[in-house]
C-alpha cells in the first residue's frame, strides 16, 4: 500500500509516547488489582487483558496507518449509518454493564460508544472539509451538528452522559478547528445556557446527585468529611498522600486495602499518584501533553483539511477524556465515568484510542509537501 | 491582519495548543496543591492518625473504696490483605494461645475477604507488646479504655456501666459521662513533601474522679437487708434509698433484682434501670406524715387537735374508709398517723381545703425532678386542681398518697425535709470531683422551706410515739426512731390490683437530729404483704446497723424500752 520510502513521514515519537502511556496504564491496573487477583490465572488477570488489549490496539493502530485516510472519507456516509445501527442495536439488546447498556456482546464485549466516536470523527471532518471552502461554511458546520444530534440522543440513553458530553466537545473541537464564525460560536453558547435546564431534568437521580455534591463542596468547602463523595475523598487522599516522591509500587496503602474503588478505570490515576507520588503524575501529565502535541502538529501539516480535522477530533477526544478524568481525580469536576485514555482499564476505550492515534499516523504519512521539498 | 481562510483553520490550531497548555499547567498546580503543599485535609490519612486515649475517670464511695476503675486493654485486630500470605499459618499458630481462640478460627479470620478483621478484644497489655515485638505486618494491636467494677453487683444501680464500645449507660457513668470521659488526644502525622515526618500531638486529658456520699459498708448492709427481705417475701422488686435528711446526701441505693456491670450478656435490660429514680408508684399511706405536716404549719390543726372518725367520709362524692374497715370515733392526730387512718387524712385535707394542701405538695418537691446526679430521673404524676382531669375526690385519695404517682427517691426527699426542720434538700450522690489537682466540692443545696420547724418536729414527736406504740417492728433501742408505713395497692389501666400491694416504709433516726433517712419499698411481696410487716424489719435492721457504722450517740435510755 506505501512505498518504504513513505514511512520515514511516520510520527515514531507520537507511538512512542503512546505505548509510554499504556505502560504506565499496564502497571497501574498490576498495582490497582494486586492484592485482590493475586491467585487468579495470568489469563484472566486485568493487566494482563489490558496489555493484550493493547498489542491488539497497536495492530489495529498500524492497519489504520497504512490505510489511506481518505478511502475512508469516501465512506463517511455509510459510517455514519454504521454508528447510527450499532447504538440503535445497542438500545435494542444491550446487556447491563454497570447500570448502562453500553456492551455488544455476550461476555466483556465491545462498547459501540467507543466505537461510535472514531467512526464520528471520520464523518464530521469528511462533512465539514467539503464545505469549508464555501462561503457559507458555517451552516453547514452547524447541519453537521444536527447530525450528531441523534447518535447522541442514543448515547445518553444508554445512559452514558459522560460519552455523549465527549462527542460534543470533540464536534465543538472540529467545528472550531474547520473555522466556524465566532458569531456563530456565541449563538452556540447562548443555546446551550438554554438547554441546561432541559439536559438536568432529563438527567437522572444519580447524575444531579453527582453534579450537587460537587457543588456542594465548592459552596461550602468547609471540612472534607461532609461534603466531598466517598469516592473523590478516597482519591484525594491518596493522591495527596503520594507526596512528592511517591508510596512505591504495590506500596500505596489507598489501594492496596480497597479505600479506593473503581481504581483500575475511573480512578486508575489516583493509583498511580499515590505510588509513584507527584513526579509520577507530572511525567504522565507531560506525557500526554506531548501526545497531544504531536497529534496537533499532524494537524498543521496534514494535506488538506479533511485530515486536518480528523487529527483534531482524535485530539479532542482524547484531550476531553483525560482531562475530565484528572480533573475528577483531583476533585476539580464532579463524579463523570470517563475513563483516562490508554491508561484506564478497558479494551474498547483502547482499541478507540489506538485506532484514532492509527488514523493520525495515517494523515501524518500522507502529509503536505514541505516548501523546500522537491 | 485579515488572514486568508485558508489559514484561519491553522491559526486555530495554534491557538488550541494555547489553551491545553494553560490546562495541563492548571491540573500541574492543582496536583502541587495536593501532593506538595501538605494541605492537611487532602493529605491526612485515617492511617496517619491516632488517637491517645484518654483514661476515663474512677468511681470511690466516701471512704475511697474503688466501686469503677478504668484499664488500658488492647483490641488485637488484622487487616488480611497486608499479612504476608506465606506467615499467615504460623501467625494463626502463634496467636491460638495468646488470644484463647482456636488455629483454625483465627486462620479463617487472617485470609477472609475483608478490609478489617477483630481476632480478640480486651487483651492485656502484656500480650498486645508480645504480638507488636513479631511485627507482623497488618496486625494491629489498638489500645482503649476498658471499664470494671471490683464490686460486682454493689451499687450496680447507682454506677452504671460502659459498654466495650466505651457507651456509658444508666446512673452514674451516663450523668457523669462527660466529665468521666476526658478528652482524647491525638497524634497527626503530616509529611512534607521531601518525606520528613512531623508530628502535631495533643495530649489527651484523663476524666475526673468521682467520690460519692455513698458508703460502700451500708450499701452492703442495705442490699444483704433487702435481697433476704425480697427473696423471703417473695417480692417481685425491691427498692431502698438511704439519706442523710440535713444535708440530701444519699448514702445508700440498692435496687433488687440488680446486675453485675461487669457481666451483662444474659441480663434483662428493664434490670438496669435505676427503679429508686427512674419508675414512680404510689406511695400511700406514708403520705400522710407530709398532710400532716402541712397542716400543721397551714394552722388548720395543732398537734392537741381531735377529729371524730366515724370510719367514712365523703370528699367530692367519693367515700373514703379506714383500711381496717372500722370507725375509730374521737381521735387525735398523733393516733391518725399511728393507725394510719385515711379517713382521718382526707378530714384534715378537707379543712385545709384543696389550693392549701397542693401547694404544700407541690413544695414538698412532687411533680417536680429532685435533680439528683443519676441518669433517667422520672418526675412523677399528680393531678392539680385546674387540670382537666383533676376531682375534688382526688384531694381526699391523695392525702394518703393514693391517685398520685412519685419516685422513691422523690418522696423520701420530702420526708427528709419533715425530719431536717421543714426544709428540703436536693438528694445528692457525687460528694467531690477530682481532675488533675482541681477538687470540685459538692455544697449540699436547700431548695425550700416548706413548713416550719415547729410542724416538722410536732409531726416528728408524732411519728416517734407511732413507733413506739404501734409500729413497734421498727423499733432500734437506744434511738428515737420517727417512721410511717405505706401500703398500697397497685394501680393498673382496670383500676387497682386486688392482689398485690406495694409495702413501704419510710423513717428517720435519731429522731431529734436526724442522720439518716431510710424508704424501703417492696413490690408485690407475697408473704407479708404490709408496710408494717415487710417493709418495716429491713428498715429496722438498715437503721440499727448504719447507726452503729457512723458511730450515732443513742439518744434515749435503753432502759425502760419495751422489748419487741
Amino acid at each position: 500500500m506505501l512505498a518504504g520510502r513513505s514511512w520515514r513521514s511516520f510520527d515514531w515519537l507520537l507511538i512512542i509516547v503512546t505505548v509510554l502511556i499504556c505502560t504506565i496504564g499496564v502497571i497501574s491496573i498490576y498495582s490497582a488489582t494486586f492484592s485482590v487477583e493475586t491467585g487468579d490465572k495470568l489469563a484472566s488477570r486485568l493487566f494482563f487483558r489490558q496489555t493484550t488489549f493493547i498489542i491488539s490496539g497497536m495492530v489495529l493502530c498500524f492497519l489504520a496507518a497504512a490505510v489511506d485516510y481518505q478511502l475512508l472519507g469516501e465512506a463517511h456516509r455509510l459510517l455514519y449509518a454504521l454508528t447510527l445501527g450499532l447504538l440503535g442495536f445497542v438500545e435494542l439488546r444491550g446487556q447491563l454493564g454497570f447500570g448502562a447498556q453500553s456492551w455488544l456482546g455476550s461476555n466483556a464485549g465491545i462498547q459501540p460508544s467507543e466505537l461510535s466516536k472514531i467512526l464520528l470523527i471520520v464523518f464530521l471532518a469528511r462533512f465539514m472539509s467539503e464545505h469549508i471552502e464555501e462561503e457559507t461554511s458555517s451552516r453547514w458546520i452547524l447541519l453537521s451538528g444536527v447530525l450528531l444530534v441523534p447518535p447522541v440522543l442514543l448515547i445518553y440513553i444508554q445512559p452514558d452522559l459522560g460519552t455523549a458530553l465527549v462527542v460534543v466537545a470533540i464536534w465543538i473541537g472540529m467545528a472550531f478547528a474547520a473555522g466556524i464564525r465566532w458569531t456563530y460560536v456565541l449563538a452556540l453558547g447562548v443555546a446551550g445556557a438554554a438547554a441546561v435546564p432541559a439536559v438536568w431534568l432529563s438527567m437522572r437521580g444519580y447524575m444531579r446527585d453527582r453534579v450537587m455534591t460537587f457543588v456542594n463542596s465548592i459552596l461550602r468547602p468547609s471540612g472534607p468529611e461532609a461534603i466531598l463523595d466517598y469516592n473523590t475523598r478516597q482519591a484525594l487522599t491518596s493522591i495527596g498522600s503520594g507526596g512528592l516522591f511517591g508510596k512505591g509500587f504495590l506500596n500505596g496503602t489507598q489501594s492496596q486495602l480497597y479505600f479506593l474503588r473503581v481504581r483500575h478505570t475511573d480512578y486508575v490515576f489516583s493509583v498511580f499518584s499515590e505510588e509513584f507520588g507527584f513526579l509520577g503524575a507530572t511525567v504522565l501529565l507531560l506525557l500526554l501533553t506531548v501526545l497531544l502535541w504531536r497529534i496537533l502538529s499532524v494537524a498543521s501539516h496534514a494535506r488538506d483539511s479533511f485530515g486536518q480535522l480528523v487529527a483534531c477530533g482524535v485530539a479532542t477526544m482524547i484531550f476531553v477524556q483525560a482531562f475530565v478524568n484528572i480533573a475528577v481525580n483531583l476533585g476539580m469536576l464532579p463524579v463523570t465515568g470517563l475513563t483516562l485514555p490508554l491508561v484506564s482499564y478497558g479494551g474498547s476505550s483502547v482499541w478507540a484510542t489506538l485506532l484514532g492515534i492509527g488514523l493520525v499516523e495515517s494523515v501524518s504519512l500522507r502529509h503536505r509537501p514541505l516548501e523546500f521539498a522537491d | 491582519m485579515s488572514s486568508s481562510p485558508e489559514l484561519q483553520p491553522y491559526r486555530r490550531t495554534f491557538a488550541v495548543t494555547l489553551a491545553l497548555l494553560g490546562v495541563v499547567a492548571l491540573g500541574i498546580g492543582r496536583l502541587t496543591f495536593v501532593q506538595l503543599t501538605g494541605h492537611s485535609a487532602v493529605a491526612s490519612n485515617s492511617a496517619d492518625l491516632i488517637t491517645l486515649p484518654a483514661m476515663r475517670g474512677s468511681i470511690y464511695d466516701q471512704h475511697g473504696y474503688l466501686l469503677a476503675a478504668s484499664s488500658l486493654v488492647y483490641d488485637i485486630g488484622a487487616v488480611p490483605a497486608l499479612v504476608p500470605k506465606a506467615d499467615k499459618g504460623v501467625v494463626a499458630d502463634r496467636l491460638a494461645p495468646l488470644l484463647g481462640k482456636s488455629r483454625t478460627e483465627l486462620f479463617d479470620l487472617l485470609t477472609a475477604d475483608a478490609t478489617f478483621v477483630q481476632l480478640q478484644r480486651g487483651m492485656p497489655a502484656e500480650i498486645a507488646k508480645q504480638i507488636s515485638s513479631w511485627k507482623v505486618p497488618g496486625l494491629q494491636c489498638e489500645k482503649r479504655s476498658s471499664r470494671s467494677y471490683p464490686n460486682g453487683t454493689l451499687a450496680s444501680a447507682v454506677t452504671g456501666f460502659v459498654t466495650d464500645e466505651g457507651q456509658a449507660a444508666y446512673g452514674l457513668e451516663s450523668y457523669y459521662d462527660e466529665q468521666l470521659r476526658g478528652c482524647d488526644g491525638r497524634r497527626q502525622a503530616a509529611q512534607d513533601s521531601l518525606g520528613t515526618l512531623t508530628y502535631r500531638v495533643q495530649a489527651p486529658v484523663d476524666g475526673a474522679d468521682l467520690y460519692l456520699s455513698l458508703d460502700r459498708n451500708l450499701q452492703y448492709v442495705a442490699e444483704d437487708a433487702l435481697a433476704r427481705a425480697v427473696a423471703s417475701n417473695d417480692a417481685k422488686q425491691g427498692i431502698v434509698v438511704v439519706m442523710n435528711p440535713q444535708s440530701g446526701a444519699i448514702l445508700a441505693m440498692a435496687v433488687m433484682p440488680n446486675f453485675d456491670p461487669n457481666r451483662r450478656q444474659n441480663d434483662d435490660p428493664a434490670v438496669w434501670n435505676n427503679a429508686a429514680i427512674s419508675e414512680v408508684y404510689e406511695p400511700g399511706s406514708v403520705f400522710k406524715v407530709l398532710t400532716i405536716a402541712a397542716a400543721l404549719d397551714a394552722g388548720v390543726i395543732t398537734a392537741q387537735s381531735t377529729y371524730y372518725d366515724s370510719g367514712s367520709i365523703t370528699i367530692g362524692g367519693e367515700v373514703i374508709k379506714n383500711s381496717d374497715r372500722a370507725a375509730h370515733g374521737e381521735t387525735t392526730i398523733a393516733d391518725l398517723l399511728a393507725h394510719s387512718l385515711n379517713v382521718g387524712a382526707a378530714h384534715v385535707a378537707g379543712r385545709m381545703g384543696a389550693i392549701k394542701f397542693y401547694e404544700y405538695v407541690q413544695g414538698f418537691g412532687f411533680t417536680r425532678l429532685t435533680s439528683v446526679d443519676l441518669a433517667y430521673e422520672a418526675a412523677g404524676i399528680l393531678r392539680l386542681p385546674g387540670d382537666r382531669d383533676w376531682h375534688e375526690s382526688d384531694l381526699g385519695t391523695n392525702s394518703f398518697g393514693q391517685g398520685l404517682s412519685t419516685t422513691p427517691v422523690q418522696m423520701l426527699a420530702a420526708i427528709s425535709a419533715v425530719a431536717n426542720g421543714g426544709v428540703l434538700m436536693r438528694p445528692y450522690i457525687v460528694e467531690r470531683m477530682v481532675q488533675g489537682g482541681k477538687v470540685i466540692n459538692t455544697v449540699p443545696q436547700s431548695v425550700r422551706r416548706v413548713v416550719s420547724a415547729e410542724a416538722a418536729r410536732q409531726t416528728t414527736d408524732m411519728l416517734v410515739d407511732a413507733v413506739d406504740t404501734v409500729m413497734t417492728a421498727a423499733i432500734v433501742p437506744g434511738y428515737r426512731v420517727a417512721g410511717k408505713s405505706g401500703t398500697s395497692q397497685v394501680a393498673t389501666p382496670f383500676g387497682y390490683d386486688p392482689d398485690l400491694t406495694i409495702a413501704s416504709y419510710v423513717g428517720y433516726v435519731p429522731a431529734g437530729a436526724p442522720q439518716l433517712a431510710i424508704l424501703v419499698i417492696l413490690h408485690h411481696p407475697v408473704k407479708e404483704q404490709w408496710g408494717t410487716t415487710a417493709a418495716a424489719p429491713v428498715f429496722r435492721e438498715i437503721a440499727e446497723q448504719g447507726l452503729t457504722m457512723l458511730g450515732v450517740p443513742p439518744d434515749r435510755a435503753q432502759a425502760g424500752q419495751t422489748a419487741r
